[in-house]
């Protein structure tokens, strides 16, 4: 008996694959609506809204205290259950039984990604210097104005490797989404493993294949920052003299 | 008033089960602790081999979900030892997380051991030889104790996400407070899994702030009277 | 005509501006000096509202804002008939230099881009960066940053142009240049007030110098009668450490 089935493992890749559009479906979702909420939540914290910044840092602490798993649970047993009362309270007819698993998927992922995403943007925003806004306020632009044209393009450069790293650990994230009946990559597989005890061969094929996707996207990354990276060098090949723009209080 | 009943045996039912993610949660911190230490040096030291196999090791790691890693692992390796003619079908559940989560785990640990000890610098390295000590000398009284200090809250970080990961050990049968869930469903009536859900995330968040406060409350007690880099 | 009335400020338990009453003329060239922790850099960004002062009224000609009960557009609006250079320059880092210089026309003063253009490429010009204009803040050497600085400020004909010790951060071979054109915006009669460490040069330019200490005015006048019969004790004692000792020849 040979140790790993090689030919059957080949031949059922396939299969698998198929799973790979949901798995980059969540995680671009979640990505892009998890910046936009992100940076909402961090503009909050910043310029610390009235209740709305506690209710912020109590709702970042809950999603990195608890695990995605159980979010996704939350959400897979509590939204039936708030239909129901809003079905009694309102005479309404939602049947939860109709939503696709995969919008459980998109609303969890998305939470989670966002207060990860609130933290980041939070550090980039103060990572560009007070100097900036001010400069932006003396020249008579509204906070607004210059949250938009200066500050913001600013702090995008400075999140942008941390961005690159939550993608990843988003497309890593996805396989917990087979627990709530998302047909992505991971239930694939062990659909598959459990029908004849094919195991070893297709988690293989499944880690395999998060690896493959893991390492494109590093390099895209990579080459990314390197872009930027260069055109800063460019641009900075003659600077001199203080490179830290902080206005001394006298 | 049987509503809070309910709710508070629930959480008690929930709250016996949770020595055992702890359990999960200490063994696997120290095992790691141990390889991501040793995988920490092989990278610092950059042994030829060993540093080949620990960049393969890592990159698998960190680039594959923890769910593909237990599952090769609990039922993977029993298939790939049976070709050895090892079986170790008979072994206990709670060894192949255990195996698993160290393993995973590791990886992101040497990260923050390589990096507080780089953190430290080669001056204190040579502050240390300067005045006569031995690399291993200069490693135990002055630069170990510093990269801890600095390790502190990524290693936080870190243990608060192996608790999380803790939470995916139910998928192989372990039973811990994740795992109960249908041993709750059987005894209440009523209680609904959103409800188990909600307790359940609650215990999480609520172990999750008590080790954030014990490292923060390490950090202050070792930096009494050091100067740091940000104003106080 | 800047009228500043009562003007407190505290930082925390930190009484910075206890009370300061000060006029400003149009076409005045008004210098500050005083000792570090004096207060004069927190009372000059009390002009364009950059410190909000605890008490107090500011007062720019038509428009009056009541610190204890600031009115928001009013403060936009102060904004808009001032303007700053500040020590570190702020340039914005994410536009080049003729930008900079536009930013606050086009989006504040809602010029046209080609006025704005027009006034940038004119101002810069009359700098000496007419090269420059396409180059990122990131490529100039301090001098050369805080000329564009100098420039954004000029090009929004500002009611009262504000500088926050401008040759501070730079080296001493290009703190000339920078002081050279600050003697010529002075000579073209346009209201300035000037907080700096260089004595002589406020002597040159203004046709008063206000001596500050602990938070206070302690006395202020025509430059020549501060600086060379000062009457308070604590003018005298503040001069004698800042002025270089006369050099006896034989």
């Amino acid at each position: 008996m040979p140790i790993i089935n090689f030919e059957f493992a080949i031949q059922e890749i396939p299969a698998v694959l198929k799973g790979v559009p949901i798995t980059l479906a969540i995680a671009v979702v979640a990505m892009v609506f998890g910046l936009i909420f992100g940076l909402l939540i961090a503009l909050c914290r910043i310029y610390r809204v009235p209740i709305l910044n506690r209710l912020f840092i109590i709702y970042i602490s809950f999603i990195r205290g608890t695990p995605l798993l159980v979010q996704l649970y939350v959400f897979f047993y509590g939204v039936p259950v708030l239909l129901d009362k809003m079905n009694q309270s309102f005479g309404t007819a939602y049947n939860a039984d109709h939503i696709s698993p995969l919008l459980y998927a998109f609303i969890a992922f998305t939470i989670n990604v966002s207060a990860y995403q609130a933290e980041i943007m939070r550090a980039s925003l103060n990572a560009v210097q007070i100097g900036q806004m001010e400069a932006a306020h003396s020249v008579g632009m509204t906070t607004f104005q210059a949250l938009k044209r200066i500050v913001l393009p600013q702090a995008f450069l400075v999140a942008l490797p941390n961005l690159g790293n939550t993608f990843i650990g988003l497309i890593k994230a996805t396989s917990l989404a087979f627990a709530v009946k998302v047909v992505e990559v991971m239930a694939l597989a062990k659909i598959i493993a459990n029908d004849g005890y094919h195991f070893l061969e297709m988690y293989l094929v499944a880690a395999l294949i998060y690896w493959l996707i893991c390492w494109l996207l590093e390099v895209l990354f990579t080459f990314v920052e390197e872009k930027m990276r260069n055109k800063e060098i460019k641009q900075k090949k003659m600077n001199t003299t203080i490179s830290k723009d902080l206005p001394l209080r006298v | 008033m049987s509503v809070m009943n309910d709710w508070f045996s629930l959480f008690i039912q929930v709250l016996d089960k949770l020595p055992i993610t702890l359990f999960m949660l200490l063994i696997s911190l120290v095992c790691s602790l141990v390889l991501g230490v040793a995988i920490a040096i092989v990278r610092i030291k950059r042994f030829t081999v060993l540093y080949q196999i620990a960049t393969f090791y890592l990159s698998f790691c960190r680039s594959t979900p923890l769910l593909v890693q237990l599952f090769l692992v609990y039922f993977g390796l029993p298939q790939l030892l049976l070709a050895f003619q090892i079986d170790i079908n008979s072994l206990d559940r709670m060894i192949f997380v255990l195996i698993s989560l160290s393993l995973h785990n590791a990886a992101y640990l040497s990260e923050v051991v390589r990096s507080a000890y780089l953190a430290v610098g080669e001056d204190q390295f040579e502050a240390a030889y300067s005045v006569g000590m031995t690399y291993t000398q200069a490693l135990w009284r002055v630069v170990l104790p510093q990269a801890f200090v600095l390790s502190l809250p990524n290693l936080g970080n870190n243990i608060i996400e192996l608790l999380k990961d803790t939470s995916l050990a139910f998928t192989i049968g372990i039973i811990d407070i994740m795992g109960q869930v249908r041993i709750i469903l059987g005894n209440n009536h009523g209680i609904g899994m959103f409800e188990i859900y909600v307790v359940i995330s609650l215990i999480y968040w609520g172990t999750c702030i008590l080790i954030e406060m014990v490292i923060s409350t390490l950090e202050k007690v070792l930096k009494k009277g050091k100067v740091s880099l940000s104003k106080s | 005509m800047i009228l500043l009335k009562h003007i407190h400020k505290k930082f925390k338990n930190n009484h910075v501006l206890k009370g300061i009453d000060l006029e400003v003329s149009k076409g005045d060239v008004v210098t500050i000096i005083g000792p570090s922790g004096s207060g004069k850099t927190t009372l000059l960004r009390c002009v364009n509202y950059l410190e909000k002062p605890d008490e107090g009224i500011i007062s720019i000609n038509d428009l009056t804002i009541q610190t204890k009960k600031p009115v928001k557009k009013d403060i936009l609006q102060l904004r808009r008939r001032t303007a700053m250079v500040f020590q570190h320059y702020n340039l914005f880092e994410n536009k080049t230099v003729l930008e900079n210089v536009t930013e606050g026309l086009i989006i504040a003063q809602k010029k046209s881009k080609k006025m704005a253009r027009e006034i940038g490429v004119d101002i810069l010009t009359k700098v000496g960066l007419a090269d420059k204009i396409n180059a990122y803040p990131q490529q100039l050497s301090g001098g050369q940053k805080q000329r564009v600085g100098i420039a954004r400020a000029l090009a929004l004909n500002p009611d009262v142009l504000l500088f926050d010790e401008p040759t501070s951060a730079l080296d001493p071979e290009m703190v000339g240049e920078v002081l050279e054109i600050i003697r010529e915006i002075a000579s073209g009669g346009v209201t300035m007030m000037i907080v700096t460490h260089e004595i002589d040069f406020a002597c040159e330019v203004s046709n008063r110098v206000v001596f500050m200490d602990d938070g206070q005015i302690i006395e202020q006048g025509p430059p020549d009668d501060i600086l060379i019969h000062p009457k308070q004790e604590r003018t005298r004692k503040f001069l004698k450490r800042i002025m270089k000792e006369p050099d006896f020849t034989i």
